[in-house]
């Protein structure tokens, strides 16, 4: 949880708690650093030494960095779509999103300005003959 | 503990520690995905109640308090307590947020029963009575007949507050 504070998680998820996505330093962070030293332990590693505090420490500190910057991007929060349904879908940085956004947009942009061209010269090109029947 | 009343106890409070958190999570009062509001609008066509539908529509769709009770209840009696359902909740979490749920009333309940089972254990109530017991709690509910559970459900979400606002 310290170094979840640290890494600027927030302490609590914001109210109402129970419909928030946000990942906190007590919610999920306590709670999987939790199982993952309880799959350490039974796994083995922790028999009741002094390297069992070393051990400990070190699975809160990967659990808080893990929930950090890994979380979101293996289990995505879901993004309600048109129909309400909500439907997994990658979460980009913000500034990665505004990039995405403009190169989409200057994307349909060039689109458009080439149809527009395709589409002037298409009516040149049908003009011209009319022109040929009717000299 | 005679096996029968350890079974019996065992059920009851898992009926209890997965409705009431589930409840005060807030699951009757909106479906999560559209599963669970086909669910829920099925059981009310069916006579039941429209709040409670979408709990039991909601407990379909994603590991709630109820997946929680009853992984929490095999993993203590598999691993051991308290690290079975330690172990238990992080995987119910992962499960949660797979169904596109923040998991919070399946880690709950992962967790609640954790501790109820640490405690029972005095009174000679096992990990395996749990499992019985919760697969009993989960029978009423959703294998019985919906239209009363339903009922039941939605009485509970109106004392607790989380009655649904939809139509």
């Amino acid at each position: 949880m310290i170094v979840g504070l640290l890494l600027k998680l927030p302490l609590l998820p914001e109210n109402p708690k129970r419909q928030s996505w946000t990942i906190s330093a007590i919610f999920p962070t306590a709670v999987l650093a939790l199982g993952f030293t309880a799959m350490i332990s039974k796994l083995g590693y922790l028999n009741s030494t002094n390297s069992d505090y070393i051990i400990a420490l070190m699975v809160g500190i990967i659990t808080a960095i893990f929930s950090k910057y890994i979380l979101e991007r293996i289990l995505p929060r879901p993004s309600q779509d048109s129909s309400g349904e909500p439907s997994i879908s990658s979460v980009e940085p913000p500034e990665e999103q505004e990039k995405s956004n403009q190169s989409q947009n200057k994307f349909e942009s060039s689109k458009n300005s080439k149809t527009q061209n395709e589409f002037d010269e298409s009516s040149n090109n049908s003009s011209q003959p009319k022109e040929e029947s009717n000299g | 503990m005679d096996e029968l009343i350890g079974i019996i106890i065992a059920a009851v409070i898992s009926w209890l520690n997965f409705v009431l958190i589930d409840t005060w999570m807030g699951l009757p009062e909106s479906p999560g995905v559209k599963g669970a509001e086909v669910i829920g609008r099925g059981i009310k066509k069916r006579g039941g109640d429209l709040a409670g539908g979408f709990f039991q529509g909601n407990i379909v769709c994603s590991p709630d308090a109820s997946a929680g009770t009853l992984l929490a209840s095999i993993a203590c009696y598999a691993i051991g307590t308290p690290e079975g359902g330690l172990i238990a909740a992080t995987l119910v979490y992962f499960g949660n947020r797979l169904c596109a749920d923040p998991g919070y009333a399946g880690t709950t309940g992962a967790l609640t029963i954790t501790v109820i089972i640490a405690l029972t254990s005095y009174i000679g109530i096992t990990p395996a009575m749990f499992i019985v017991g919760m697969l009993i709690a989960i029978f009423t509910i959703q294998g019985l007949y919906h239209p009363s559970s339903s009922k039941l459900l939605g009485k509970i979400a109106q004392k607790m507050d989380r009655y649904t606002k939809m139509n």
